[in-house]
C-alpha cells in the first residue's frame, strides 16, 4: 500500500516537473518565501516595519541617491541579534539627508537637504557627539534603488517587508480553512444524516455571502487589525475545503478498503485520518493553492480599504493605498511596484496550482 | 436567508463595541447615550434585540400599542398596513425595515439601497456582458488553435487576469486611459452614471462614465470565462456529433455555430451567473476607485464612518441576491440541459 502511494507520488512530481510554469513558480515562490524571512537582513532599511522617515526626501525618483548624517541612537537597545534579523531595529540611528557639509575645530555645519529649490537651513554639530569618527563614519551616502515613498521611506526595503505579510497571510488562512474545512468535511461525509444537515447548513448560510463582505463583517466585529484579518480569511475559506471533502469522503466510504478497515474493528477516527483522507488529499491540495491566491487577493484588498495591516506595518495593499493619488503626480511607480508585486506572487500559486491540478489529476 | 440574517446580526451585535457611543462619536453625555439607546433598542439583552430586528425585517411584523416600547410604531417609521389586532398587539404587512443609517441624520438604509443599488447593477451587467462576449470569443479561438501560440497567450492572458487584483487594475486603467491617453479617448478618471451639469441642476445621464469601471470589473470574469468556454468547447470537439459534422465536410465555422456552441454553453453560463452576486461585492474597489455611485462606493463609506446599519443591509441585500441568483442559475441550467431534471 505505502510503496504504491510512494510511485503515485513520483508519478506526480515527474508530471510537475515537466511543466515549465510550475516550477517556475515554485522557485519563485521559494524566494519571495526567502526573502520574507529575511527580509530585514536583506533590506537596506532594517528597522521595525522598514520605518525610517526622511520627510525631506519624500516620493524620490528610483535611484536617488543622497549624503546622509548618521547620529548615533543614545538609547541603549537590548533587542536580541535573533530579534534584529527576524523583526527588524527597534532602535535606529537619526538619519539626516543633507546636501553640503564641513568640519572646523571639531565642529560639523552641515546644510540639510531641500527639495524643490528651497534653501536647506545650516546647522552645526560639535564631533564629539558623535564618538570622535572620521566624517566617513557617521557621513555616507545612500542610494534609494526603488525611491522613496511620500514619508521619504526607501520603497525597496517596505516591498521586502510588505512581502511578508502576503506571504504569511496566505499560510495562516490556508492552515485556518484546512482545519476547520477537513474537520467539518469529514464529520458531514463520514457520518451523514443530522450531522451532515448541520454542517450543510452552515456552509450554504456562509457560502452566500460574498467572501469580500464576509470577511469585512468578522474584521469589523474582531475590530481592525492584522490578527483579525488573517482569521477572517481563514474562517471563509473553510467552506470550500469541507464542500471537496464531503464530497470526496463520500465517494470513498464505499470503498472496499474503508470497508476492510471497518471489518479489521478501527474506530472512525482512525479510518477517517489514516485510511480515507490520505487518499483525497490530491483536490484538497490544489484548493489549497487557489486559497492561498485568494488570501493574497483579500489581504491587499482589505489593506488598501484600510481595513487590513494598519500603518505603521508595510504591506503590499496599503502601500498602493498610500499612493495611488501619486500616478497623476509623475510618481506611477509608487503605486505600480507593490501591484505588480501582489500580481505576480498571486500569478505564481494560480500557475502552481494549475500544474499541480494537471500533475495530481483532479478534474476542476 | 434566515441563517444569513442571524450570522450577520450576532457578528456585527455580539463581538462588535457599543454601537450607541459609535453613534455618538467622541462627545456623548451619559444621557445622550441612554436616549440613544432607548430609541434603538440596544438597552435590551441581546435575545431581544435580535427578535426586534427579525420583527423589523419581516414582510409580517407585530407592533405595541404602547408608545413607550421600542415596537410602537412611530410616524415615519414605515407605511405599513393594518391587518388586525389583538388586545394590545397590531399585526401590520409592511416593507422589510432595515432601519435607519447612523450617519446620515436618520436616513433609512433601504432608501440609501435604492439609490445605490441600481447604478451597480447597470455597472455588473455591462461588465458580465462585456465578459461574456469577448471571453466566448477569446474562448473559441483558443480551443480551435489548441497548444499554439495564440491559445498559450490567451491563457497566460487568461491567469493574468485572474491574478491582478481588482483595485490595482481599476487605478492603471483610470490612469492610463482617464489621464495618458486623456487626449485621445475623453473618458475621465472618475465619475457616475449621473451627474450634475455645469450648472448643477439637472442630473443627466453620462454613459462614458460607465466604459471604464465595466471593463475593469469585467477583467475577472472574462478570465473564467475564456477557461471555461476553452475547456468545454474542447470537451464536445471530441463528441461523436462533433466528428459526423466534420464528416459531412462542414466548414469549421458552421461546426461551432451549428452544433458545438450551444453544448458548450452550459457550464460557462451557469458560472457566469454565479459570478454576478460576487461582482455585485467586487464593485467596492472599482467603485471606491472611480467615483461610481453605487453600493460599493456606500459599503466603503459606511466602513469608514462605522455606520453599521448600512453595512448589515448592504451584506443582506447581496446575499438576498445571491441566493435569488443561484434558483435563477438551476432553472436556466434546466433549460439549457434537458438532461437534468427537476427533483
Amino acid at each position: 500500500m505505502s510503496h504504491k502511494s510512494n510511485s503515485l507520488k513520483q508519478l506526480a512530481l515527474q508530471k510537475f516537473k515537466r511543466n515549465f510554469w510550475g516550477v517556475f513558480s515554485f522557485y519563485f515562490i521559494v524566494l519571495v518565501g526567502v526573502i520574507s524571512v529575511f527580509a530585514y537582513v536583506l533590506a537596506p532599511d532594517n528597522s521595525q516595519y522598514a520605518n525610517q522617515m526622511h520627510l525631506a526626501i519624500h516620493s524620490k525618483k528610483p535611484g536617488f541617491k543622497v549624503q546622509m548624517l548618521i547620529m548615533p541612537s543614545q538609547l541603549k537597545t537590548n533587542q536580541g541579534v535573533f530579534d534584529k534579523i527576524f523583526f527588524g531595529k527597534k532602535n535606529v540611528n537619526t538619519e539626516i539627508p543633507i546636501s553640503e557639509y564641513r568640519i572646523e575645530n571639531s565642529i560639523l555645519t552641515y546644510k540639510e537637504y531641500a527639495s524643490d529649490g528651497l534653501k536647506g537651513t545650516e546647522k552645526t554639530i560639535k564631533t564629539d557627539l558623535l564618538l570622535n569618527h572620521s566624517p566617513k563614519d557617521f557621513i555616507k551616502e545612500k542610494s534609494f534603488l526603488f525611491g522613496t515613498d511620500k514619508y521619504g521611506r526607501d520603497l525597496l526595503s517596505r516591498v521586502l517587508v510588505g512581502a511578508r505579510i502576503s506571504f504569511f497571510i496566505g499560510f495562516v488562512a490556508v492552515f485556518i480553512s484546512l482545519v476547520i474545512g477537513i474537520f467539518m468535511g469529514s464529520l458531514a461525509g463520514y457520518f451523514g444524516g443530522k450531522v451532515d444537515a448541520v454542517i450543510m447548513w452552515i456552509i450554504n448560510v456562509t457560502w452566500s455571502i460574498p467572501t469580500l463582505l464576509l470577511v469585512i463583517a468578522i474584521t469589523l466585529a474582531l475590530g481592525k487589525g492584522f490578527w483579525q484579518v488573517f482569521i477572517a480569511v481563514g474562517l471563509t475559506m473553510w467552506v470550500e475545503v469541507a464542500r471537496v471533502v464531503r464530497g470526496q469522503i463520500i465517494s470513498a466510504k464505499e470503498m472496499q478498503y474503508v470497508t476492510a478497515a471497518r471489518a479489521l474493528g478501527f474506530n472512525d477516527f482512525r479510518i477517517i485520518t489514516k485510511h480515507i483522507l490520505p487518499n483525497i488529499m490530491a483536490p484538497v491540495i490544489v484548493i489549497s493553492a487557489a486559497n492561498f491566491a485568494a488570501a493574497i487577493l483579500i489581504e491587499s484588498g482589505l489593506s488598501f480599504l484600510g481595513i487590513g495591516a494598519q500603518p505603521p506595518m508595510a504591506s503590499w495593499g496599503a502601500m498602493i493605498k498610500d499612493h495611488y493619488n501619486y500616478i497623476i503626480l509623475g510618481k506611477p511607480y509608487l503605486a505600480i511596484i507593490p501591484g505588480l508585486c501582489i500580481m505576480s506572487l498571486v500569478m505564481a500559486f494560480m500557475l502552481i496550482g494549475d500544474a499541480l491540478r494537471d500533475a495530481l489529476d483532479v478534474k476542476s | 436567508m434566515f441563517g444569513v440574517v442571524t450570522v450577520i446580526f450576532f457578528l456585527f451585535n455580539v463581538l462588535g463595541g457599543d454601537p450607541a457611543k459609535m453613534m455618538l462619536g467622541q462627545n456623548q453625555t451619559a444621557e445622550q447615550v441612554k436616549a440613544v439607546k432607548k430609541k434603538y433598542g440596544f438597552d435590551k439583552p441581546i435575545k431581544t434585540q435580535y427578535l426586534y430586528y427579525l420583527n423589523d425585517l419581516s414582510p409580517l411584523s407585530f407592533h405595541s400599542n404602547n408608545s413607550e416600547d421600542y415596537t410602537f410604531l412611530r410616524q415615519g417609521k414605515y407605511t405599513a398596513i393594518k391587518v388586525f389586532s389583538i388586545g394590545n398587539t397590531t399585526t401590520v404587512i409592511k416593507f422589510p425595515y432595515l432601519r435607519e443609517s447612523f450617519t446620515k441624520q436618520g436616513k433609512k438604509v433601504s432608501q440609501v439601497l435604492a439609490e445605490t443599488l441600481p447604478n451597480t447593477f447597470v455597472l455588473a451587467i455591462t461588465a458580465i456582458i462585456i465578459a461574456m462576449i469577448l471571453g466566448v470569443f477569446l474562448g473559441i479561438i483558443s480551443a480551435l488553435y489548441k497548444d499554439r501560440w495564440l491559445d498559450k497567450s490567451i491563457q497566460i492572458l487568461s491567469t493574468f487576469g485572474m491574478s491582478i487584483p481588482s483595485f490595482f487594475s481599476a487605478i492603471l486603467f483610470a490612469w492610463f486611459f482617464g489621464y495618458v491617453l486623456h487626449k485621445y479617448t475623453n473618458l475621465e478618471m472618475t465619475g457616475s452614471l449621473y451627474e450634475l451639469d455645469d450648472f448643477g441642476e439637472d442630473m443627466h445621464i453620462k454613459w462614458k462614465n460607465l466604459i471604464l469601471p465595466s471593463i475593469v470589473l469585467g477583467i475577472r470574469p472574462l478570465a473564467v470565462v475564456i477557461q471555461l468556454m476553452r475547456n468545454s468547447l474542447l470537451e464536445v470537439f471530441n463528441q461523436d456529433y462533433i466528428r459526423t459534422a466534420r464528416a459531412k465536410g462542414l466548414s469549421e465555422f458552421q461546426i461551432i455555430k451549428k452544433h458545438a456552441l450551444k453544448n458548450a454553453l452550459n457550464p460557462v453560463v451557469t458560472a457566469i451567473s454565479g459570478w454576478f452576486a460576487s461582482m455585485l461585492a467586487g464593485a467596492v474597489f472599482v467603485e471606491y476607485i472611480f467615483g461610481w455611485n453605487g453600493l460599493g462606493k456606500e459599503i466603503v463609506n459606511a466602513l469608514n464612518t462605522l455606520d453599521l446599519p448600512v453595512i448589515m443591509g448592504s451584506v443582506l441585500i447581496i446575499a438576498l441576491l445571491f441566493i435569488i441568483i443561484n434558483i435563477f442559475v438551476d432553472l436556466i441550467y434546466i433549460w439549457l440541459d434537458p438532461k437534468v431534471k427537476l427533483e
